[in-house]
């Protein structure tokens, strides 16, 4: 990884998201000068599409949907709104404006689309609105009390076909399923009940010893297992991974990095892993054959960490 | 002193501090009290409604205390009253918000809400001065702290006006510094020019009152704001609480506008007043959630702190986007420009500036583990169907060759050789002789021999490997034809049962005495060549796969055929023929294939597990979960949509070759084939026919 390009964007303060979407070829930064800005991407050139300024704090995150429902951005804010985004001819914008949560809300991650177009969204309230779209109404439903002192992420679980991965439902339809991450150290799976229609919290896993940042569920590769990677405040990264079979969550250590880890990102391919972290640096991680989790490079470094493959 | 909240029946409007900072008095529509503040608590000292002249005049909108005079407050009441109370004795006027003149105890000013603002001398009973604002009610005035002559009103209709105490005829300045009514107005401590003013319009702004007020500095927050105090002993620090939906008080950076330094989120409901304690550490704070609060500034939330300053992104064609915070290595300097950048100091201090981030877009190499272009173009050139299986494999190899990927090059060749076999089909006598090399790699016949060649592999030697990759690479695919002779040899053959007329040895000594071998080393170190880069892993793997099969089980079914064989010379011809046309393997590797296709599936490689499962279905459908392979076809055409247009043309391939993903393809939203550039969306219920057409309007050179 390698070919560096700056990406002049213009922003007064500092970017706290930059998201591409479905195809590669858009890049969404938002700021915190409330700002949210829109680069076509070719090559390595950049140039900006659209400025969107509705916020009224800083902008946390944004998330692109995917383009089976037109070209959709959802944003999230200091100023507690979550505001959803559409691409009408070249010009965008505002399809929608939530304002139900309490304190800022924190990470926003479209659901697969599978189950169609849904939102999540976490707040420093603790508690995860789930947003969902039908012919142009939304309606939501909250999670309160996910995280007690306030929720920093949400990621969605790969809708799996039906049968393939989770062997006890061969009815149909897709179990949709979400991990957060908040300030208790804590990192929760919640999953939806299609019969009462309410979201249950399946699993709470331990093992961070501060605030997670992020968290991440693996795209599917067409397996039964699952994975997760979750970051935190206290410098570790570790690697959830759920066989299918046993329903049971083995926590593995990816690597204690000198600071803290902010974001984890995984390929489309579901089985190489991004991380960045305060020192400014991004590593990508492969699992091994052995199933230990090594370095591919660094950007610090520079070139592919060869000492520390495993053979 | 750390924070301390005391809680009453009744919310107050108001609070004030003695000019010692030692009491504090709140006021509200129903209270009236004094608290001492101690230590750790703050008492109640005096509560001055409990008196027998329980009137309007008692509940208060504002109050102040006597800057000079510690027994002298005053308060504006709801009914229009100024009431000034000697602690001792109280008596009375009339208005709305007050100020007490910073030096002179006995001057007050108050402004009303019908616009005027009176200066009240307190040594007599009625305003000694009307001051006459052209604008709508006054919301706040102030004493300019540094030129006792001089006050500050701020109105309902954006304005601002400064006066001259001595000329109560002529506003002396006036500028309209707000879009919407300003609540709040306070004077700099310490620079004598600044002033700052918020409203309804949300912002808190700075203004430089020289000969042409200038804002300086704008901050703009979440709701209306209804108080501003500046932090003593900062130069850039402002305090502000708001009148609707935000109950915190944030304290702001005036340089860094866009999120608070810090926040007190105590109250539970809106915060009326706040006042700092002379102090900057200490806090005091009255709400409507009834309660007076005390916060201690090292216990306020610390909203920049906790802010995420990186972002990240893998795109489908593996380009990583990182942004991440600038950071400065120079010491912070005394003065600051809007435009410099400062490392955050450990010490949640007060030097921080604006704070900048670079957003880099890391593109990857097309050799590198993110890169999906192999994947593209494999997708593109690969062959599924239409020509016999043989010629599929060996096509399918040399695309995976010519994009470096050698371990998909190398299942392609063991493929074929596993289910055509060496010679099998014209192909390979016509000239398409690159892969019929490599079985020998492939094909073990003991688990001996295979460690010994596993060895090979790894101490081959960088030497080995640069000649014979440029000798691997000059032949690639199909033009060595210096290999008829030695095909016969090869021990596939001999596992096959194909051999004709070679004597061999099993056991050790073996390698080392066929000449073929050079070959297999020739291909191994090619093989180690590519392996160092990234790929380290999957060698290995290899490795493993072969030395999973029993030894037992080759040598029981291939040695009775080969001394079989062995014994035919003469009738070669026919034999070899037979043989060519089985298409069976001797031994039963569908397990195996069966197994890597599993491999594939685990390590991210989606495209190599279906494309392999389409061009093999027959021999292998009955061994494979349908449920896993539909997933496994689901998750590559997912990959392809992410990849667009061009590949499409897979996705029919796929569909014919996998009729329940074409079922389910019809049937969920979720496989429906959106054309990105033409925002055409297909129901999901039009059959792949159709399908077909339309990806053909933009892929024209349609690979069927």
């Amino acid at each position: 990884v390698s070919v560096i390009s700056n990406v002049e964007t213009g922003h007064d303060d500092m970017i706290h998201d930059a998201q591409m979407d479905y195809f590669g070829t858009r890049l969404a930064t938002c700021s915190s000068d409330r700002s949210i800005k829109i680069f076509e991407v070719k090559g390595s050139s950049q140039t900006l599409i659209a400025d969107l300024r509705e916020h009224e704090g800083p902008v946390w995150q944004v998330a692109w949907a995917h383009p089976m429902y037109g070209n959709i951005l959802a944003s999230c804010s200091y100023d507690r709104k979550v505001i959803i985004w559409q691409e009408d001819g070249h010009k965008w914008k505002k399809i929608h404006e939530y304002a139900n949560h309490d304190s800022s809300v924190n990470s926003v991650c479209w659901a697969p689309h599978e189950h169609g177009l849904i939102l999540a969204c976490a707040s420093a309230d603790g508690s995860v609105s789930i947003m969902t779209s039908t012919a142009h109404t939304w309606e939501s439903k909250k999670i309160t009390n996910a995280h007690s002192i306030g929720c920093n992420a949400v990621s969605w679980a790969p809708a799996v076909a039906s049968g393939s991965a989770d062997g006890s439902n061969r009815s149909g339809s897709a179990v949709q399923r979400i991990v957060t991450g908040g300030c208790d150290t804590y990192v929760k799976i919640w999953r939806f009940d299609s019969t009462n229609g309410e979201w249950t919290e399946e699993s709470k896993l331990e093992g961070h010893s501060d605030w997670v940042r992020d968290v991440a569920w693996a795209p599917s590769i067409g397996l039964p297992r699952s994975i997760i990677a979750s970051c935190s405040q206290d410098r570790r990264v570790i690697i959830w991974m759920n066989d299918g079979v046993t329903g049971v969550w083995q926590p593995r250590e990816l690597n204690t990095f000198d600071d803290v880890i902010w974001h984890v990102s995984w390929s489309v391919t579901g089985n190489i892993l991004a991380v960045s972290g305060g020192d400014n640096k991004v590593s990508l991680w492969k699992e091994s054959l052995e199933g230990q989790w090594v370095c591919l490079s660094d950007s610090a470094k520079g070139q592919p960490a060869s000492e520390q493959r495993t053979l | 002193m750390k924070t301390v909240c005391v809680t009453q029946d009744v919310p107050a409007n108001a609070l004030a501090l003695s000019p010692d900072n030692l009491q504090v008095v709140i006021a509200g529509r129903h209270v009236f009290k004094i608290f001492s503040i101690e230590e750790e608590d703050l008492v109640e000292k005096a509560n001055l409604r409990a008196g027998k002249h329980l009137n309007l005049n008692f509940s208060c909108n504002d109050v102040v205390w006597n800057p000079v005079e510690d027994s002298v407050l005053a308060t504006a009441s709801t009914n229009g009253a100024v009431v000034t109370w000697n602690l001792n004795k109280p008596s009375r006027s009339k208005m709305d918000c007050v100020s007490f003149h910073p030096c002179e105890s006995h001057l007050l000013i108050s402004g009303s809400h019908d616009g005027f603002m009176k200066l009240f001398d307190l040594r007599r009973r009625e305003a000694t001065q009307t001051f006459t604002s052209n604008a709508e009610s006054v919301r706040d005035v102030q004493f300019n702290p540094h030129h006792s002559m001089n006050f500050c009103a701020v109105s309902e209709n954006g304005n601002v006006q400064l006066w001259d105490m001595r000329r109560p005829d002529r506003v002396e300045k006036q500028f309209t510094a707000h879009g919407g009514p300003i609540f709040a107005l306070d004077w700099h401590p310490e620079v004598k020019t600044w002033i700052a003013t918020a409203g309804r319009d949300k912002t808190i702004k700075v203004w430089d009152l020289n000969e042409i007020p200038t804002v300086c500095n704008t901050i703009q927050t979440i709701a209306s704001v209804g108080r501003v105090k500046w932090r003593p002993n900062t130069k850039y620090h402002i305090a502000s609480s708001a009148l609707l939906w935000d109950c915190s008080i944030n304290v702001w950076d005036i340089r860094r506008p866009y999120i608070p330094l810090a926040a007190f989120n105590e109250h539970k409901n809106l915060t009326t007043s706040i006042c700092w304690r002379g102090d900057p550490n200490s806090l005091l704070s009255v709400g409507k959630d009834c309660t007076l609060i005390h916060h201690s500034f090292q216990d306020a939330a610390r909203p920049m702190e906790d802010v995420n300053p990186a972002a990240l992104d893998i795109s489908i064609y593996g380009n990583i986007s990182n942004a991440s915070r600038i950071k400065e290595d120079s010491e912070p300097t005394g003065s600051l420009t809007k435009l410099s950048v400062f490392r955050k100091p450990a010490n949640f201090g007060e030097h921080i500036g604006q704070v900048l981030s670079s957003i880099q877009m890391r593109n990857c190499e097309e050799d590198g583990p993110v890169s999906t272009h192999h994947l593209v173009e494999s997708a593109k050139q690969y062959l599924l169907t239409g020509r016999s299986l043989g010629e599929i494999c060996e096509h399918n190899a040399g695309v995976a060759k010519k994009l470096n990927r050698h371990q998909i090059a190398l299942t392609w060749q063991i493929l074929q050789m596993l289910y055509v076999g060496v010679g099998g089909g014209s192909d390979h006598l016509s000239g398409h002789q690159g892969s019929s090399r490599d079985d020998p790699t492939v094909q073990p016949d003991t688990s001996l021999e295979n460690e010994q060649r596993s060895s090979r592999h790894f101490s081959g030697g960088d030497a080995g490997g640069d000649t014979s990759g440029g000798g691997f690479s000059a032949e690639e695919g199909d033009t060595e034809t210096d290999d008829t002779d030695n095909h016969d040899l090869k021990l596939t053959n001999i596992a096959s049962g194909m051999t004709i007329n070679q004597d061999f040895f099993f056991g050790d000594g073996e390698i080392t005495q066929i000449p073929f071998d050079y070959e297999n080393l020739s291909n191994m170190d090619t093989s180690q060549d590519w392996a160092l880069p990234n790929e380290a892993f999957e060698p290995r793997h290899d490795i493993l796969q072969r030395s999973a099969i029993p030894p037992q089980e080759f040598s029981s079914k291939c040695s009775p055929r080969e001394i079989q064989e062995a014994g035919y010379v003469v009738e070669t011809p026919s034999l070899l023929s037979e043989m060519r046309g089985t298409g069976a393997p001797a031994w039963k590797c569908s397990d195996l294939v069966v197994e890597m296709l599993y491999y594939y599936a685990t390590h991210g490689d989606v495209q190599m597990s279906v494309t392999c499962f389409i061009v093999l279905r027959d021999r292998l459908k009955e061994l494979l979960d349908a449920d896993q392979v539909e997933h496994w076809f689901i998750s590559y055409i997912d990959i392809l949509q992410h990849l667009h247009m061009e590949c499409y043309n897979q996705v029919i391939h796929l569909q014919k070759a996998f009729p329940s993903v074409r079922q389910q393809n019809q049937q969920s939203t979720s496989v429906t084939l959106h054309c990105g550039r033409c925002n055409f969306f297909p129901l999901a219920e039009q059959s792949s026919v159709e399908s077909n057409e339309h990806v053909f309007h933009h892929n024209p050179r349609g690979n069927l």
